[in-house]
């Protein structure tokens, strides 16, 4: 978008796809998009002792804040990049979703439910839905210079100690 | 009344092969008042799936009707309440629970359609 290389996240840093026990990925902002998008992150979830509905709790979050990129970021019929990555981090998982778009002016207005900047049959519950299955969820946006959203998930049974299990 | 059945995921990109058809069929039958969304059949549903949900609920409200959704595993049952749709749409346990719900009581008035979405 506006002249600038395509293929740089800006908020995300260096290292994704590159550490081990790390993915980078790369699609254009289209609702085709998601189920690939959500699927990915559960696929590289399974190596940490997530349970299934962990995983599914994950999916669920993925798919929120990969939406709201596919809706509000970038110009109807024009979709931009949105990069999905995550890496281990002291046995949790650390996913990072950012796009390339309009960004964000108020970023505590858009994380209350219920407010929306579209009209139609979007209720604006994205982040707060996301925020409630994941254990952290916090966004990195300013206008014109797109979103980062980070988002931390433990596995349950980690938190209970290794005996749990 | 009419009964959706709802299968796979309901996400953003699948909203419209739900809202879409069920939308032409409430159009064009304008005696129907209630919505039946049977959900046995969905394995995934984020909150653009729920704005559909209540977007049928508003429908049905709007002709004097109401929303029954059937068969929401825990999962859906959770969303439709973090989603707070939970105070408007009413759950049963199965089909024949929300049709005999909604049910005319009035014998020999029980005019009944159904409308089959997605069939299995």
């Amino acid at each position: 978008m506006n002249g600038q290389p395509w293929d740089m996240p800006r908020r995300l840093g260096t290292g994704w796809g590159e550490a081990p026990d790390s993915f980078l990925l790369r699609v254009p902002a289209d609702a085709a998009n998601l189920a690939f998008a959500r699927a990915v992150v559960a696929a590289f979830a399974a190596r940490l002792p997530f349970t299934v509905e962990e995983i599914e709790d994950l999916k669920l979050a993925v798919s929120e804040i990969v939406a709201n990129c596919i809706v509000h970021a970038y110009p109807a019929g024009q979709p931009g990049p949105v990069w999905v990555a995550a890496r281990v981090v002291e046995g949790a998982l650390e996913v990072m979703v950012e796009d390339r778009g309009r960004g964000i002016a108020d970023v505590d207005k858009a994380r209350e439910a219920g407010y929306s900047t579209v009209g139609g049959e979007h209720l604006g519950i994205g982040f707060s839905v996301a925020e409630t299955y994941v254990d952290e969820l916090s966004v990195e946006s300013a206008p014109g210079e797109g979103t980062c959203v980070r988002m931390l998930k433990r596995p349950a049974s980690q938190a209970a100690g290794p005996l749990a299990r | 009344m009419l009964v959706a059945r709802v299968e796979g995921e309901l996400d953003l990109a699948s909203a419209a092969q739900l809202r879409n058809p069920v939308e032409e069929a409430w159009n064009a039958g304008s005696d129907l008042r209630h919505i039946v969304l049977n959900l046995k059949g969905l394995s995934f549903l984020d909150s653009t799936g729920i704005a559909v949900i209540l977007g049928r609920y508003r429908a049905a409200l709007a002709r004097g009707g109401r929303l029954v959704v059937v068969d929401a595993n825990a999962r859906v049952r959770r969303m439709l309440e973090i989603s707070g749709a939970l105070r408007l749409v009413e759950l049963a346990d199965s089909e024949a629970e929300a049709l005999a719900r909604l049910a005319p009581r009035k014998q020999g008035r029980g005019r009944r359609r159904r409308r089959r979405q997605h069939p299995t």
